[in-house]
């Protein structure tokens, strides 16, 4: 169990790139925190620097308020799940298992009852003879997971754990992970690049963009008042739709304006009912329980969740507007939000 | 299981570093970079081992380099050498490379008795060509009786029987290098040009030849820097005669330096071999421009 | 069509390859007397015998096997921990040891005979077997380096991070999880330093002077001093001489070419 604390971290790579600009964050002890972002943002950095596998070339790094950057990893009293597992190709599961106990010195007896715990508690109990070429992809993500739970540590890090796994797998194990962080109240910092990650584990997300942190909170504030048009646009599929106001018949908002409404947010209508603006129907993809209906309205297009009733044929007219009751995001000519939220009429 | 240590972790991975590195560095300083270091010393005096004497003599012998014809003899003949031995390497190096490159059973055994010419040692295969180039009893006069030629004997053809030598032992390896390059080249660029309705002779050139290139350029530039400073082969072979027409840079040095024991001068000329060397290889990787990645 | 032009090519190659070590077997198998004669001819191990008296040439099969031994192993040793850190840690002076080590290798060891000869005389260690060794490990040293640092960037980085994380040193992880997985890289790169050992001439020829302490190149060269062209004898002499490393090239053909490869590339 363990606080983390980032004081204006910053990391540039010695050809330059800025890899971290002056991020600062809390993460509660306890909590799931999720760093997530597109490939280049930095977060796998960030990560690096937490666990101590490389150094900040400014800021702090305090675990429990004590600053660490002159710690060596094995010295933070963290455990690590890497995307690529790197299990230990030459060990078995049980040699992988007990490594980081080895290193310590554990006594045998003390080692390997934690070994047997935990092998248990992951459904690893029959495969510690095994070698990890002689395992799934799911099996070998438990051991990876076994090989940090054995340490006890204060704090878990998690490199993108589920991207290696196929869908079905990914949901399984995510499910799992909740379960396991739940049972074991630790802190967890967790990687991904999947918004349906980090929407459905966190108990907190930050989202990061080329190296700057662009908004952190709960999961549903994230959505429901995302900071600016990167983030509105990262979370939720398909993605937010942004437009000039006039699109929708909004009032302007200033220079460069713009306008966001999820497409579950927007309702397709008769053409003729009140509040609409008429677009034309261009893209019709099913779903099976829904569709997403592409329309477009004045050289603008919008996605929209339309629920399986409602069938549309491609170039027919119809009116879009937004659900009553529901969300429209404004962000100015930088993106950002603007605070006031305009009811719809 | 809360280990709090201290201890700046930079410091001690280059603590650690330093130690797994030291016995190597060590080893290079003392018996490599330490006798380069008085070879060059050397090279600057005037050292006869037999008369004990040793002065120094600065630029002396390096000015001696301009004016003693010997070594313009053995620089000529050692450029000679090198060009047509490696050249004739990259000839038959490349068919070789492509045969090897097709699958069929059987390949790893051919793969493997191909490399036997590089792994006999220098000195074997030489004694091996040059009973096959005795004049009498040699394999190679009973199968050109018209020619009959005294290979070793003769001063102009001594020469060209050590580039066979030399040949005969460095095609594996250039095979070898080209092989890893033709193993580079992806599959589906040939596949797309054979769609494309190319000739297997167009595929080669204008496709298989072309993305070979750095694979060539290397090959070349290993062949080059160890055939100006063949010694092994030759010395073995002719002794750098008939007549010294087979005198290298580094047997005319060796002579020099081993024979006369002149280790003054003796170094000089070795230092002269190592130049050249040295020259090539700028003027090659100068030639080729940037993005030659030598690590 | 085509493939016949490749078969006739390829045959006419390995003729070339192949066809002297064949010729030289041949000879070896031949009555001293009858060697220049045509047609079909007696096979004797007449050549063979007298061979194996030569006790100096069974000596120097000893030496060479001794010498390139102690070579490779020193080789490995040392060149596998600063490979490792040459690929994995970072340290001052990393760049400049490299760019050493190749320097090191184009320079013409005929150049540093002369100050080792000197060396070694002043050291006692002329004319010995281990005065041997220290030259050869140097100059196999940054071939060792090179081959090693390609291989161990090939573990992936993630695990010696992993075990890191799990609480080893630099040192431990090297021990620990890098080095046996470094098997394959260790037995290409052990094969081409003892290669290299078994072939050196220039040196062996210079430092080592008693017949009984020679390598086998140095023997071999000096065979016909002693009689007039025994060429039987030497043919013998020769394919005895080459059999080992026939033998490892066969055996090991995948990993010496692999090893040539990643050296030449750089992995």
């Amino acid at each position: 169990m363990a606080r983390l604390t980032l004081e204006n971290v910053s990391k540039r790579h010695p050809d330059g790139t800025e890899a971290l600009r002056e991020v600062s964050l809390e993460v509660p002890d306890g909590a799931l925190f999720t760093l997530v972002g597109p490939s280049g943002c930095g977060k796998s950095t960030l990560l690096s620097l937490i666990a101590g596998l490389d150094r900040p070339t400014d800021g702090a790094v305090r675990i429990d308020g004590e600053v660490v950057n002159a710690l060596a990893p094995g010295e933070r009293d963290i455990a690590m799940v890497f995307q690529s597992y790197a299990l230990y190709p030459h060990l078995t599961v049980a040699g992988n298992l007990a490594f980081p106990l080895e290193v310590a010195r554990m006594p045998r007896r003390e080692r390997d009852a934690r070994v047997a715990e935990v092998a248990e508690l992951l459904g690893l109990s029959g495969l510690l003879q095994r070698r990890p070429s002689a395992l799934s992809g799911g099996q070998r993500q438990r051991v990876a997971l076994g090989r940090a739970l054995v340490r006890r540590p204060r704090l878990f890090l998690f490199d993108e754990p589920l991207s290696n796994l196929d869908a079905a797998l990914r949901v399984q194990m995510r499910a799992e992970l909740k379960a396991l962080h739940q049972r074991l109240k630790a802190t967890f910092i967790y990687v991904t690049h999947d918004q349906v990650e980090a929407m459905t584990l966190s108990d907190q997300v930050a989202v990061l963009k080329a190296g700057r942190l662009q908004q952190v909170g709960p999961p549903q504030r994230i959505y429901d008042a995302p900071a600016n048009t990167f983030v509105a646009g990262f979370f939720g599929t398909p993605p937010i739709n942004l437009m000039p106001p006039e699109a929708l018949g909004l009032p302007e908002g200033g220079e460069g304006a713009c306008v966001g409404v999820r497409p579950v947010d927007l309702e397709l209508v008769a053409p003729g009912d009140c509040g609409v603006r008429v677009a034309r129907v261009e893209l019709i993809e099913p779903l099976g329980a829904e569709s997403w209906v592409t329309v477009e309205v004045g050289g603008t297009r919008m996605v929209v969740r339309v629920p399986a009733g409602q069938a549309f044929s491609v170039g027919e007219q119809v009116g879009v507007r937004p659900r009553s009751g529901s969300r429209v995001h404004r962000f100015d000519a930088a993106g950002r939000r603007q605070p006031p939220e305009l009811p719809p009429d | 299981m809360r280990r709090v240590g201290r201890g700046a972790w930079l410091g001690r991975e280059r603590v650690q570093s330093v130690l797994l590195v030291a016995p190597a560095v060590a080893t290079l300083v003392l018996v490599a970079l330490f006798p380069i270091v008085a070879a060059i010393w050397l090279s600057l005096q005037r050292k006869i081992l037999l008369f004990g004497e040793q002065s120094f003599v600065g630029w002396d012998n390096y000015l001696l380099l301009l004016s003693d014809t010997r070594f313009h003899a053995a620089l000529g003949r050692t450029f000679y050498f090198a060009l047509v031995s490696v050249a004739l390497e990259l000839l038959l190096g490349l068919p070789l490379a492509l045969l090897l490159h097709r699958a069929f059973p059987g390949r790893g055994l051919l793969r493997a008795l191909v490399l036997i010419p590089w792994a006999i040692p220098t000195v074997v295969s030489a004694r091996m060509w040059a009973w096959l180039f005795h004049p009498e009893l040699g394999l190679v006069n009973r199968l050109l009786p018209w020619l009959s030629v005294n290979w070793l004997g003769t001063p102009g053809w001594a020469l060209h029987a050590a580039i066979v030598v030399d040949v005969w032992k460095s095609t594996p390896f250039v095979a070898i290098l080209l092989l890893a390059g033709l193993q580079a080249i992806p599959e589906d660029v040939d596949r797309a040009a054979r769609v494309d309705g190319a000739g297997a002779w167009t595929r080669l050139w204008r496709i298989t030849l072309p993305l070979l290139r750095p694979a060539m350029v290397l090959a070349v530039l290993f062949r080059m820097l160890d055939a100006l400073r063949v010694f092994d082969a030759v010395w073995v072979l002719t002794g750098g005669g008939p007549a010294h027409t087979t005198e290298t840079m580094s047997i005319y040095a060796y002579k020099t330096l081993l024979r006369a024991g002149n280790f003054g001068y003796g170094t000089t000329l070795a230092i002269a071999n190592f130049a050249c060397v040295m020259l090539v290889a700028v003027v090659y990787l100068r030639l080729l421009g940037p993005g030659r990645e030598v690590e | 069509m085509r493939r016949l032009g490749l078969l006739l090519l390829g045959a006419a190659l390995l003729t070339f390859l192949l066809g002297p070590v064949v010729w030289q077997a041949r000879t070896s198998l031949q009555p001293e007397a009858s060697l220049g004669a045509d047609g079909a001819l007696p096979f004797t191990l007449e050549a063979w015998r007298a061979l194996f008296e030569r006790e100096d040439f069974l000596w120097s099969l000893f030496n060479s096997i001794a010498v390139a031994a102690v070579t490779t192993l020193y080789c490995l040793t040392v060149g596998a921990s600063a490979a490792f850190a040459l690929a994995r840690l970072r340290f001052p002076g990393r760049g400049l040891l490299l760019a050493t080590a190749l320097a090191i290798t184009t320079f013409p060891p005929i150049a540093i005979v002369s100050p080792l000869y000197l060396s070694l005389r002043g050291l006692g260690l002329l004319d010995t077997r281990m005065g041997l060794v220290l030259p050869y490990a140097t100059f196999a040293l940054p071939l060792t380096l090179w081959l090693l640092t390609s291989f161990f960037r090939q573990i992936p980085l993630a695990l010696y991070q992993a075990a890191r994380v799990d609480g080893c040193t630099p040192f431990q992880a090297f021990r620990r999880v890098i080095l046996p997985l470094a098997g394959p890289g260790l037995t290409t790169t052990g094969l081409l330093v003892f290669v290299f050992a078994w072939n050196e001439f220039l040196f062996a020829l210079s430092f080592l002077t008693t017949p009984a302490k020679r390598t086998v190149p140095v023997a071999i060269s000096l065979f016909a001093a002693e009689h007039a062209e025994p060429w039987a004898e030497i043919a013998a002499a020769s394919i005895l001489a080459t059999l080992p490393l026939v033998v490892l090239t066969l055996v090991f053909q995948r990993r010496i070419v692999s090893g040539l490869t990643a050296g030449a590339m750089k992995g």
